[in-house]
């Protein structure tokens, strides 16, 4: 009797969710027009809340609206924490990773720094990864130093140990950036792949995609 | 903290942005009237019944643009209960009124009732019907450049 009871519960609460009623829910048909003002008021309405739900609806909503003016807000969104870093965290991780997840299928290069600096400054370790597949879909060189940089030193640890919750999730990242290489396929990248290959202070994961990406360094 | 403090200062710099949305625009005597009558939560919901009926008249009848004006501005201010509790039962009734306004909002299919409507399923002090109500309110807006 209780197991059905937990059974019905759990089968309610999956129609809950299906139907609607999740907390950041965004209709999947929506499309909004109306140019810059109701971007404008959509901006307003995100600046006015710290609410998680609140802001992860509206980023979803600036991704369904019709103009392409639409990105620069979502940039502007995903970049604020690190632009005002006097203001401390406003912005949720949550709705800086929506920003992202819309910004990323245009692979418009002019994003690109906008990628870079929530790859290096953010705090949240999804987001960061996000960001580095941004890189990755546009697959331009211009970052390849950086990211070269960040694998080599700012991310390496001489003593990585997988039960230090920090050094995994650097290390991740770090798989991130090593996939995004890859794709590029610049040469320059090699040094870095090797060290990761070699000095092996990284996780599995890590290791395993630094073979994969020399394979697609286009020499 | 830090986020409340952050909050609270750009919520400063976007009040000036907001302060000229109050109701700035002559309503017709019975509109007005209709719009006075629902503007006080504490009248009896049977009254307020009558003036959303009368409100969804003048703009579907005689097509009065300053019915939905008035519909904006209830549901941005009057309307949006911080404090909502489906439980309780005041609450619950003035949001049906709020969820019949919203229907008329959807009717009209205006853009100038984007604020308001995003309000609700933005800040969701409604009950779900009027949530569900908005978004559909949103979908039927018929924007300029669509």
């Amino acid at each position: 009797m209780r197991a059905k009871h937990l059974v019905m519960g759990f089968i309610a609460v999956l129609l809950f969710t299906a139907n609607g009623f999740a907390s950041d829910y965004v209709p999947e048909d929506l499309k909004i027009g109306g140019g810059n003002q109701s971007l404008e008021t959509l901006k307003a309405q995100f600046f006015k809340t710290t609410d998680r739900d609140q802001q992860v609806i509206i980023v979803k909503m600036i991704a369904k609206h019709t103009s392409d003016e639409k990105y620069k807000v979502l940039a502007e969104i995903a970049e604020f924490d690190i632009r005002t870093d006097k203001l401390g965290n406003f912005c949720h991780p949550d709705a800086v990773q929506a920003a992202l997840d819309a910004m990323i299928l245009t692979k418009d290069q002019k994003y690109e720094s906008t990628y870079f600096n929530i790859l290096n400054k953010f705090d949240n370790t999804k987001v960061r990864i996000t960001a580095a597949k941004g890189l990755a879909m546009i697959g331009s060189p211009n970052m390849v130093p950086k990211l070269v940089n960040m694998v080599k030193n700012e991310l390496s640890y001489a003593a990585f140990r997988e039960d230090n919750q920090k050094m995994v999730a650097d290390d991740m990242v770090v798989e991130a950036i090593i996939t995004a290489l890859g794709d590029i396929g610049d040469p320059r990248a090699f040094p870095a792949l090797l060290q990761v290959v070699t000095l092996q202070n990284h996780r599995f994961q890590t290791i395993q995609a630094a073979w994969a990406a020399m394979e697609k360094i286009q020499w | 903290m830090v986020r409340v403090f952050t909050a609270v200062f750009l919520a400063l710099l976007t009040v000036s942005a907001f302060a000229g949305d109050k109701l700035d625009v002559k309503l017709t005597d019975a509109v007005n009237q209709a719009y006075r009558t629902l503007l006080d939560l504490n009248n009896p919901v049977s009254e307020r019944k009558k003036a959303v009926a009368y409100l969804k008249d003048a703009y579907v009848k005689e097509n009065d643009v300053t019915v939905i004006d008035a519909i904006n501005d209830l549901l941005l201010y009057s309307y949006d209960q911080s404090k909502y509790k489906e439980e309780d039962n005041k609450s619950y009734q003035s949001d049906m009124i709020a969820l019949e306004l919203v229907n008329i909002l959807q009717i009209s299919g205006q853009p100038s009732s984007f604020p308001a409507l995003l309000n609700i399923v933005v800040k969701r002090n409604h009950a779900q019907a009027t949530i569900n109500a908005a978004w559909n309110a949103i979908k039927a807006i018929k924007w300029k450049d669509k």
